[in-house]
């Protein structure tokens, strides 16, 4: 009893959608479509016409075409990047740079050093340069710069001795 | 099912030089008469299949048009096509899916019920009529309401010129999927109208 109600079912459902799946086209359908397409047509190759005067002399097929375009669009950018951003001489204002590792004296005989190693002859003796003796301010040369600044600032001459 | 030949499908450029003017001319004429004989042949099953589930004339024709456009852009491999229904059908259905996938939102309730009215009723009386019209309203319903690759093969089964074959072309599958949803949708529409009849 079932089986047969589905069966009127399915029936009737098939014969709605065969119904709607057999919905005449509009008239003139063909002619409209037509006329679409030649418009389409006509815009091709009015599209097409000039690109080729231009580009058809030069690379035959339409990839190579682009291939070339994009090759001309990289070296422009590149050569564009090189005149904006030349190269810099030293490091960057503001960067921190890290401290460079001073050579290693290396005493001579010492055998294999590092590569950064720094030797010298054996013959050359360093310049040994006698300490300068340093001048401890004494009481009375102070008195004489305190009184004597004025002078120079163009202030009153005091008492002051040659 | 056998290929429909179509004589202006026939590679006529071959006989000319392929890069000569005379050869591209005539090789380009032969081609606008292939697409021109497509668009006489096919135009009409076309607006079918995507009235079938678009369900308003004019996206129909739209659908066709914008089929036939990509036909014209595909016009150098029109010799590679082996069954240029099948092939036609395919890009409708897929043009016909991209639509309706980018007017989800429109309510979808008044179109059934404006479809339901204007089906084919001949040889009934006004009564009869009203209830042919509330049966296939109660069934698109019900269409409506399966998944949506039950859905599509049902839809597209209703096409008496395709066969299970075609419509495992048209959706991508293998024939063996459309008959497996094929059954699986007959099920679930029999219980979808037998449910809906039992609540009235």
């Amino acid at each position: 009893m079932s089986e047969e109600r589905f069966s009127v079912q399915e029936g009737e459902a098939e014969e709605t959608l065969r119904l709607v799946a057999q919905t005449p086209p509009p008239d003139g359908l063909e002619s409209r479509v037509h006329f679409r397409l030649n418009g389409e047509m006509r815009n091709g190759e009015m599209r097409t016409l000039p690109q080729r005067g231009i580009w058809g002399l030069w690379l035959p097929a339409h990839k190579l075409q682009f291939a070339g375009a994009a090759v001309l669009v990289v070296a422009m950018a590149a050569s564009l990047w090189t005149v904006r951003h030349p190269k810099m001489a030293g490091p960057q204002a503001g960067s921190r740079s890290t401290p460079v590792a001073q050579p290693v004296p290396v005493p001579p005989g010492a055998g294999f050093g590092t590569a950064g190693a720094e030797r010298h002859p054996a013959s050359l003796t360093p310049i040994q340069v006698p300490p300068v003796p340093k001048k401890k301010p004494s009481a009375k040369r102070a008195v004489k710069a305190h009184s004597s600044t004025p002078t120079a600032q163009g202030g009153a001459v005091t008492s002051a001795k040659p | 099912m056998e290929i429909p030949a179509t004589s202006a499908m026939e590679p006529k450029e071959r006989s000319y030089g392929p890069g000569t003017d005379e050869g591209n001319a005539r090789s380009a004429h032969s081609v606008e008469a292939a697409i021109s004989a497509l668009v006489d042949e096919y135009a009409g099953t076309l607006y079918r299949v995507a009235y079938s589930v678009l369900r308003n004339t004019a996206d129909a024709e739209d659908a066709v048009q914008e089929a036939y456009l990509r036909v014209l852009r595909h016009r150098n491999s029109l010799d590679e096509i082996r069954d240029p229904r099948v092939w036609l059908v395919r890009i409708v259905w897929n043009v016909v899916l991209d639509r309706k996938r980018r007017a989800k939102t429109r309510p979808e309730t008044d179109d059934i019920a404006d479809l339901a009215r204007m089906l084919p009723a001949s040889g009934l009386t006004a009564e009869e009529r009203a209830v042919s019209a509330q049966r296939h309203e109660q069934v698109l319903r019900a269409v409506q309401q399966l998944p949506e690759k039950e859905q599509r093969v049902l839809i597209l089964s209703a096409f008496e010129e395709l066969s299970s074959v075609e419509i495992a072309q048209v959706l991508g599958t293998t024939e063996s999927t459309v008959r497996s949803r094929l059954f699986r949708a007959r099920n679930l529409l029999s219980t979808l109208l037998s449910h809906s009849r039992s609540l009235r």
